[in-house]
């Protein structure tokens, strides 16, 4: 017995120590290939720059012809790529930065601009800017390129910027006999919910607005359930003051906003039930074909176009007193690690990347985004490929798309628990008034939290 | 004698030698992280820049802070799994015990999910307790049971998480189980059997107390590893649940180190974690005198 217990166990103590010695020698075989690159293509390939990021699958493929292409125009460098799933991303970032080991090009999301640059971990790429002659700055979109300013400085170039239009299926329009969205002129709430009611399909065929219509057998909605920043900003209201220093929720615009949006659910039913959301995301039922209206990014093209349904764009339906439609302009940013050994070839990258105009018309043909540039989208919009409307996003960019409120603090922990808390109200288990009621000091407080720690 | 003595200090010295690298790795790996980590947690660090000396600030901040407790209050209730698993595990290494044939291949089965991934056992469950399509709706639909929103609900949440936990524990508890039982000797029950015992008595008489070392190794290892559960909970509810009701303690560490950029408050409490491990593992070892067969 005590034999073969010695024998297991020597056994398990040989596989431990194989584990243990193959993943640390794996950490340097890694290192020792990309020396051996270094050095094997002589003076050729002598600049090798680590580009960190996160992509899906298909954006990823379409990266990679990218770099093929920056190598063919660059022959002294090879770019070493490396595309996390976007959850990890950050976490990866901040461990590789914490540790030193920068890379020399990486994704920075606008939020983390203000603490990657007090604590020196991105460059100030303003001089390589103005001397370069690659590009023309002037030809960015103010709202691109403002999101990685400060103090006059900058420090990213746009990886894209990312309106958030609204969209809606054609197929199930015509199939209802309705009129197609104009593309030019908002809708009001009320038009919308009375179409999105039209839209909204139970079981045995009735719409929600028939008196038989039943709301607990829905197999085709209206809408999915809304973003907030649509609907609050259009209602004349925001979370924070001007200089983001005090949450403002409890204000009856506010409310106004949060009402609308409680009511398209319980009132209406127009859009997915808590539950029936938690089953199957907005997504997966857009890409169905069972939910008539959606918001899209322009990323989202490229997997769209193999859907069996046409789609167009249209702005967010707008309050109907302010009448003016608002939305989400998302945007990313490449910036070029402070510590990289090669700031020009980097610098090169990231010029490349943002406002090469080749590459950039080859990123909006293949439907990853639309371009950084001002003189291209006009070129953009006239693309024969799906959505109809593609100027709706322009519109977005140009007139009216703003940043989310969280870019506007130091950390997300407020925003995160506004999305939290929120839950309550869209589940039904609080009003209106006790939702902003209870949480408007909560919130107060971690952005104060938040504040404080900018100070430091 | 002198001799002696000097050859087996000689061979002190070979044999420290042979165990250098071992306490090396321990030095560095083990003791040099944990000093400065508990440097770390008495400063603003925010992993980028320079960190500033606060004191026990951090602590206290944590003491007052609801979530935290929330999230401990979450961490405790998981414990439950560990006497529900191994209640079932001992049942089941009792039973596989008695040599039924093809047993085998259900060894093989409830051993499966422990060499799995868990981010890809956990992503499965996630499907399972899906409202609509998932398997344990339908299962409960076909016994008249009312859908229940396993993941969004604050009442399911953490009992949709034991049950993942029970399920993938179950392999190792009843393995360790059935080793045990193979050395408790047949000529107990032979003498049980004489003196009219039935098969309930063997079990609670015999069985059982001879199982207390296996249970208790089972119950430290299971608290120490409960404590520190995580994966399945950032996978299946990534915002710590309704209302936070499913944050465990190192879901909150997380959430403050790497999204909040705390990296300090995170140390903190990852202190205050580590200090309640070492206390509950005491308190097992105290008790374990009560109930333990020795």
């Amino acid at each position: 017995m005590n034999v073969r217990k010695d024998g297991l166990l020597s056994a398990l103590l040989i596989v431990f120590i194989i584990v243990i010695v193959s993943a640390c020698s794996s950490g340097g075989s890694e290192s020792q290939n990309r020396e051996k690159e270094d050095s094997s293509d002589g003076g050729e390939r002598s600049v090798v720059l680590e580009y960190l990021a996160f992509a899906q699958p298909q954006e990823q493929e379409i990266y990679e012809k990218l770099f093929e292409q920056f190598e063919a125009d660059y022959p002294n460098v090879k770019i070493d790529a490396t595309f996390l799933p976007p959850d990890d991303f950050w976490q990866q970032m901040q461990t590789r930065l914490g540790a030193g080991t920068q890379p020399d090009v990486f994704y920075v999301q606008p939020g983390n601009l203000d603490i990657l640059i007090d604590n020196n971990q991105i460059m100030d790429i303003t001089d390589f800017i103005s001397e370069t002659g690659i590009f023309n700055l002037d030809d960015i979109w103010e709202s691109g390129i403002n999101r990685y300013k400060r103090d006059g400085r900058i420090y990213a170039l746009p990886k894209d910027v990312g309106p958030f239009a609204y969209g809606y299926n054609k197929n199930l329009f015509e199939e209802a006999g309705l009129d197609l969205p104009d593309p030019d002129q908002p809708m009001s709430w009320d038009e919308y919910i009375e179409i999105a009611q039209l839209l909204t399909i139970d079981a045995n065929g009735n719409n929600a607005k028939s008196p038989q219509f039943d709301p607990n057998n829905i197999v085709q909605y209206g809408a999915d359930f809304w973003w907030p920043e649509p609907a609050v900003w259009s209602a004349g209201a925001d979370w924070l003051n001007e200089d983001a220093t005090k949450v403002t929720i409890n204000t009856p615009e506010f409310k106004e906003a949060l009402q609308f949006m409680y009511d398209l659910r319980h009132k209406y039913h127009v859009v997915p039930s808590y539950e029936a959301a938690d089953a199957a995301s907005g997504y997966v039922r857009w890409l169905e074909g069972t939910v008539a209206m959606f918001p899209i990014g322009p990323w989202d093209q490229a997997a769209f176009w193999e859907l069996d349904f046409e789609y167009g764009l249209m702005p967010w339906p707008a309050h109907p007193k302010t009448m003016q439609s608002r939305t989400w302009l998302g945007s990313l940013g490449i910036a070029v690690g402070s510590n990289t050994e090669h700031p020009q070839e980097a610098f090169n990258l990231v010029a490349y990347l943002s406002v090469d105009e080749e590459t950039q018309r080859r990123a909006m043909e293949m439907g990853l985004q639309v371009p950084n540039l001002m003189s291209l989208a006009d070129e953009f919009v006239q693309l024969d490929h799906l959505p109809y409307n593609k100027h709706v996003w322009i519109d977005t960019i140009k007139e009216y798309g703003r940043p989310q409120p969280h870019e506007r603090t130091y950390n997300p922990e407020w925003w995160d628990r506004y999305h939290e808390t929120v839950d309550a109200l869209w589940r039904g288990e609080l009003t209106v008034e006790e939702y902003v009621e209870t949480y408007e000091p909560v919130l107060q407080e971690l952005l104060d939290r938040a504040i404080e720690q900018s100070r430091r | 004698m002198r001799l002696v003595n000097a050859l087996s200090r000689k061979e002190k010295w070979i044999g420290y030698l042979f165990i250098l690298p071992l306490c090396l790795q321990f030095i560095v790996f083990m003791i040099g992280p944990l000093i400065y980590s508990l440097y770390i947690s008495m400063t603003d660090w925010n992993i980028f820049g320079n960190a500033r000396f606060v004191g026990l600030e951090n602590y206290l901040n944590m003491l007052q802070n609801e979530r935290f407790w929330a999230a401990m209050k979450n961490t405790a209730f998981y414990l439950w799994g560990i006497p529900i698993g191994l209640s079932i595990s001992m049942v089941l290494a009792v039973w596989m015990n008695r040599g039924i044939p093809g047993i085998s291949i259900f060894r093989f089965m409830i051993y499966l999910p422990v060499v799995s991934s868990i981010v890809a056992v956990t992503i499965l469950w996630q499907w399972m307790y899906n409202y609509e399509f998932g398997l344990i709706n339908h299962l409960l639909h076909s016994f008249g049971i009312k859908s229940i929103n396993w993941l969004r609900d604050s009442t399911w949440v953490k009992p949709a998480i034991i049950i993942l936990g029970v399920w993938r524990g179950l392999g190792v508890s009843t393995i360790f189980y059935l080793a045990a039982l193979q050395n408790i000797p047949e000529s107990l029950y032979e003498a049980a059997s004489l003196e009219g015992a039935n098969f309930l008595h063997k079990f609670r008489y015999i069985t059982m107390p001879l199982l207390t070392p296996m249970t208790f190794f089972l119950v430290v290892t299971g608290v120490i590893n409960t404590m520190q559960i995580f994966v399945e909970i950032q996978i299946m509810t990534p915002d710590g649940g309704p209302g936070y009701s499913s944050a465990s303690i190192v879901f909150y560490i997380w959430q403050e180190g790497f999204r909040y950029n705390a990296l300090g408050y995170a140390s903190a409490a990852s202190w205050i974690l580590g200090i309640t491990i070492f206390i509950l593992t005491v308190i097992n070892f105290k008790m374990s005198k009560r109930w333990v067969h020795q």
